[in-house]
């Protein structure tokens, strides 16, 4: 029997979930039993047992695990937890884990009766004069000092090993060999771990004379923690905050110079025409020249060149460059009235300061600090509209892709996945998970399902793009997202060749035998589809075509793809839950992936969207919304940056997804982030205009949208995309009216999409691009959010930074704390919402049921499972080779997404997560 | 709206149930609460937390020797899924665990209806929160939950000796709750339980 006592925090759950994984590992018919203690609450007498959620190993038929709660007598040990003991022991396991948080006396009292104790630490227990007051060191064979990554844990090790040996009277003993060990039990594989592990097992042999005996390999390594943030970058929010701060200071100190020249340069202009007091000129002038060095030479040619800015604005056309192609675009449109309404209107200062500060914290679309947007003008014939589909099989997906996109000239196509999906799996007829196959998402499993997805729609055009909102397994969808345009543009050139029918001998050959075996597009092809995508069904272009062809097809199709996928893990861990691998791993992945974009020139598809919207969703407010997701989001930036990557070659593709409903502070949140981003990628990272870009699809509210009255709705859509397209967002979607009680029909769908087109298109004042510039609200609203948002940067790094935070759930917190503010305002109806709380109608707004839901059908559901045993009996050996390979480059470092855009050519997704599953590391549940 | 919370409702016996949120459903939140207000009735809550299939709440159930399990879907496949974890309870000889859920408007009525026939005991609705309240709804899952465990095994052991050794998962529960909720009545079976553990090289018997 194994004790494990220790303070309450200190990761026990953790620890000893991670000790029954290698056990269950090491030997191949052991049997384990945990008994777990926790208290009671004595006013209640409820109790939360808490240690399974932490808990990954335990679901295994080799263990058996009982939670118990300490009841009346507050005491860890009393009479029945023994006797649950006696019980688990009767029943002959072969090893038995009793886990108490310490309290009082029972500690000993454990160690008395365990063959073995292990008593579990962190480096925080204070001055090491605190040592002496731990009963547990005289007693415990085995000290876990775990968390071993917190601060000062090296010399916390050294401490507990001397007060050891004291306690011992091993006073000859050699440093080492004390049974002190640094654990890191949240991290994957922790060396740490593993040496305490076998230390365990050779002590319980040892003491028991137990046949136990581990044949656990382990190295002599400390637990060291990987660190995504390295040690000395761990302010990075902070040193953020502050550079923009200073920028600010600077801009408003310019700007006071500015108006001094101004008002010296007016006060001579008048002297002059006086002809008198011409004695006061030269003084002056030379006040004048000896204030003007104060200011720096770039903002006196910015007050210098802005009559000739202006002028630009003015003439009939405005002519830039984007990526050394000169583009003309008109600088007015014409109302019924004939009036010409500017696209860019800009101010009409004459005090230099005001122009200057006007220039620094404002400026036109287009240029720094890129508050009114990041490009000149928006883009001709592509409205910042997307196209939403997500639902049973990918041929109805595909089918309602072609629907929604019609008459388009750009196609945007968003994807919404299964849950099987989003957490990895594949379908199986298991009812647990064969009743969520292709319900409210898309069920994808491999590469012939994404290539059916998205048949029809040309991935490598430049007016096509796909925005896919999947984070855990994100890496593993992108390959099967790449090789399947990759293989459209095989099947093109095998087209253009006249190479199809050679092609088609080649594909039955590689089944034959197996004819059934090949997957088909299921039903008709939906009008406008034109069957691109769907020869190579089946197979990959590399199997059909020379290897050096493939290659520059490859080659060239990574470099066209545009789009999107999610893939922001921090924000899962903060609010959305879909997290599969552990968060470390994870990171990992997005690094791969975005190292693998870098070599390949992968310039048109962002690699994560950093998310707000769950976090909103969750009930964040709007400036908490906005302040977590540009924190995680230079989370990601520090993280590449110490990788080693350049930051202008992954800036530019990382983008943005923001939440908008329908407080003050939606009106100004693209200003804020474009201006917070920028400020900091241009000074504190010194980045180049492109990397300054904040880019950013927004979404309007899901949680504003009521199950009563819900007709109302679509104002409050309405009213939210006007603020985003104001506000100069680079896509929208708008949610449908009925989504609070069910999944948006065609009818409801369509008229969210005519609220986006009546502002584009109807609004006369939308033709403006930049109609919130110049009022004071907006100036205003933007510097106070601007001011929270950096306060909050402060707060968390306190905590230190965005991952610290997240270990004790700051973000969590804070926003539960907010979403519970919203709903007690809403429910005592201080916060006003029509039809809800207040103007009801005389049958008091009832909440509307729907009468029927869409949902994937049996045969969906059927086919797809059938789908992916064909994709497992056809590539059966081939999937073991490249999952094997898959497994090497995780575990020798080498980039994982290289041999992911191999496996999954041949493997389904679950096939894939399970083996990174084995050398990443699942996640961990927090409560 | 309700008029007044209502008290927490006094359990007579010791109750233990199992929270979780459905397989591949990440949404947390209202479970989170609900297992609050459960474990301040009076309840030991054995909380697993989100995304967790019907056969890891099982296994935990028999093991934990609870009285109920209470789940949250939001993520649909509601139907399958309850109804899987009332089969599994059936073949696995638990079907006295009591399967209480909610899933807020993603469950329709027609559906809960299914459920309800199907032997689910109860899932909550947004209407049922408006007119009973959290507390009330909890006190209506906690009442229908108060029943005693490890009773029926206080005689001896005769018999289950069997199935103890051989690790039978429900048997070596039931046996701890009735270490736990019916000591004086247990005595002897436990009595049994040490001479066993005195009899065995493997381990040294505690108490």
């Amino acid at each position: 029997m194994l004790g494990v006592t220790g303070t309450g925090g200190s990761g026990k759950s953790s620890l000893v979930d991670e000790l029954v994984r290698r056990f269950l590992v090491d030997f191949e018919d052991k049997t384990v039993a945990i008994i777990s203690v926790d208290p009671s609450r004595r006013k209640s007498g409820g109790a939360l047992l808490g240690d399974r959620i932490r808990m990954n190993a335990i679901n295994h038929p080799r263990v058996y695990m009982r939670s118990l709660a300490t009841r009346q007598s507050n005491l860890a040990l009393s009479k029945y937890v023994k006797d649950a003991v006696d019980v688990v022991k009767a029943a002959q396991f072969d090893l038995v884990i009793l886990e108490t948080s310490g309290i009082g006396q029972s500690d000993t009292e454990i160690i008395e009766h365990s063959d073995v104790s292990l008593y579990v630490m962190t480096p925080d227990y204070g001055a090491a004069t605190q040592l002496e007051k731990i009963d547990m060191l005289d007693f415990a064979d085995i000290i876990a000092l775990n968390k071993f990554d917190k601060r000062g844990s090296i010399d916390a090790l050294r401490d507990v090993k001397k007060q050891y040996q004291r306690n011992h009277h091993q006073w000859n003993h050699d440093d080492q060999e004390s049974p002190v060990f640094g654990t890191i039990a949240s991290q994957f594989n922790d060396p740490g771990i593993n040496r305490l592990y076998k230390c365990v097992i050779n002590t319980i042999s040892d003491k028991t004379n137990s046949e136990i005996h581990s044949s656990f390999q382990i190295t002599d390594e400390m637990s060291e923690k990987v660190f995504i943030i390295p040690p000395n970058r761990t302010r990075y929010l902070s040193d953020i905050a502050e550079n923009n701060r200073q920028y600010d200071r600077w801009a408003q100190t310019q700007q006071q110079t500015a108006q001094t020249l101004y008002g010296i340069r007016k006060t001579i202009d008048s002297l002059r025409t006086l002809n008198s007091h011409s004695e006061v000129l030269p003084p002056l002038e030379a006040h004048y020249e000896s204030i003007k060095k104060e200011l720096d030479p770039k903002n006196y040619e910015l007050i210098e060149n802005w009559p000739e800015k202006v002028q630009s604005y003015k003439s009939e056309t405005f002519l830039f460059k984007v990526r050394n192609t000169e583009i003309k675009v008109k600088n007015y449109t014409e109302s019924l009235s004939h009036t010409r309404v500017p696209k860019i209107s800009l101010p009409k200062y004459e005090g230099w300061g005001d122009l200057l500060r006007w220039n620094l914290q404002e400026n036109v679309p287009g240029s720094f600090p890129f508050t009114s947007g990041v490009y000149p003008f928006k883009r001709e014939g592509e409205d910042p509209t997307r196209m939403f589909a997500g639902e049973g099989g990918p041929e109805r997906t595909n089918q309602r892709f072609h629907y929604v996109s019609r008459d388009m000239p750009a196609k945007r196509l968003s994807t919404a996945f299964d849950s099987v999906t989003l957490y990895g799996a594949d379908p199986h007829q298991r009812p647990d998970i064969y009743g969520k196959i292709g319900n409210s998402g898309v069920s994808i499993c491999c590469l012939d399902d994404a290539k059916k997805l998205y048949s029809g729609f040309n991935l490598s055009h430049s007016k096509t793009s796909v925005s896919m909102t999947i984070n855990g397994p994100a890496a593993i969808i992108t390959g099967f997202f790449m090789n399947a345009a990759i293989d459209q543009q095989c099947e093109l050139y095998i087209r253009e060749q006249g190479l199809v029918s050679e092609v088609e001998d080649k594909i039955t050959n590689l089944y034959q035998g197996q004819e059934a075996l090949r997957p088909r597009y299921q039903g008709d092809l939906p009008k406008g589809h034109d069957g691109l995508g769907l020869l190579l069904l089946g197979v990959t272009g590399d199997q059909v075509l020379e290897q050096d062809v493939y290659n520059d097809i490859k080659s060239k199709t990574l470099k066209a793809v545009r789009g999107t996928v999610q893939a922001d893990i921090l924000k899962e861990d903060q609010a959305q839950n879909t997290c599969i691998f552990s968060t470390e791993f994870s990171l990992r992945l997005m690094g791969d992936v975005q190292e693998y974009f870098i070599d390949q020139g992968v310039r048109n598809f962002y690699s994560v969207s950093i998310s707000g919207y769950h976090i909103a969703e969750a009930g964040a407010n709007p400036i908490t919304q906005l302040a977590f997701t540009l924190a995680n989001g230079f989370t990601y930036v520090e993280y590449f940056l110490s990788r080693g990557m350049d930051i202008n070659k992954f800036a530019p593709n990382l983008s943005f997804f923001f939440s908008n409903g329908i407080d003050a502070e939606y009106a100004v949140i693209g200003r804020v982030a474009r201006r917070v981003w920028a400020k900091a990628m241009k000074l504190k990272y010194q980045a180049d205009d492109r990397s300054q870009m904040l880019k950013y699809h927004i979404q309007t509210s899901g949680r504003s949208l009521h199950a009563q009255e819900i007709d109302f709705n679509d104002i409050r859509t309405t009213l939210q995309a006007l603020y985003a397209i104001y506000d100069n967002c680079n896509s929208l979607h708008t949610n449908a009216y009925d989504e609070a009680i069910t999944t948006p029909t065609e009818e409801s769908v369509r008229r969210a999409m005519a609220i986006q087109l009546i502002i584009n298109k109807e609004l006369g004042l939308a033709n403006n691009e930049n109609p919130l510039q110049g009022s004071f609200i907006i100036e205003e609203l933007t510097d106070l959010v601007e001011t929270a948002v950096l306060l909050e940067f402060d707060r968390i790094t306190e905590r230190g930074g965005v991952l610290g935070a997240m270990e004790t759930m700051y973000q969590r917190g804070k926003i539960q704390e907010e979403s519970l503010y919203y709903e007690t305002l809403k429910h005592t109806g201080e916060l006003p919402i029509m039809g809800v709380n207040t103007f009801l109608s005389a049958k008091g707004s009832p909440t509307m049921v729907p009468g029927e839901v869409i949902r994937a059908t049996k045969e969906e559901k059927v086919y797809q499972i059938e789908m992916l045993e064909r994709l497992h009996q056809h590539y059966g050996e081939d999937a073991e080779k490249y999952l094997s390979n898959l497994k090497q480059s995780a575990i020798q470092n080498t980039n994982i997404f290289h041999s992911l855009m191999e496996a999954s050519k041949y493997c389904s997704l679950g096939q894939i997560t399970q083996t990174m599953f084995a050398v990443g590391g699942q996640y961990r549940r927090n409560m | 709206m309700s008029t007044g919370t209502p008290a927490p409702y006094k359990p007579k016996n010791h109750i233990r149930i199992v929270t979780a949120a459905s397989l591949f459903d990440g949404h947390d939140a209202a479970i989170n609460i609900m297992r609050r207000i459960i474990q301040s009735t009076g309840v030991e809550v054995i909380h697993l937390g989100h995304d967790r299939s019907v056969q890891e709440i099982v296994n935990c159930a028999i093991q934990e020797d609870v009285q109920a399990i209470a789940i949250t879907s939001y993520q649909g496949g509601h139907l399958e899924f309850f109804k899987y974890m009332y089969d599994l309870l059936e073949e696995r000889g638990a079907s006295n665990i009591k399967i209480f859920g909610g899933g807020g408007g993603t469950i329709l009525p027609n559906e809960l209806r299914e459920l309800h026939e199907y032997g689910i005991c109860r899932i909550y609705t947004p209407d049922d929160g408006r007119s009973m309240g959290l507390q009330g709804m909890i006190n209506d899952l906690v009442a229908q939950s108060d029943r005693p465990t490890g009773k029926m095994l206080t005689n001896s052991l005769n018999g289950t000796i069997e199935s103890l050794q051989n690790k039978d998962q429900q048997t070596i529960a039931r046996i701890i709750s009735a270490s736990e909720n019916f000591p004086d009545e247990s005595a002897e079976m436990l009595q049994q339980v040490k001479d066993l553990v005195k009899s065995s090289p493997r381990h040294r018997c505690w108490a």
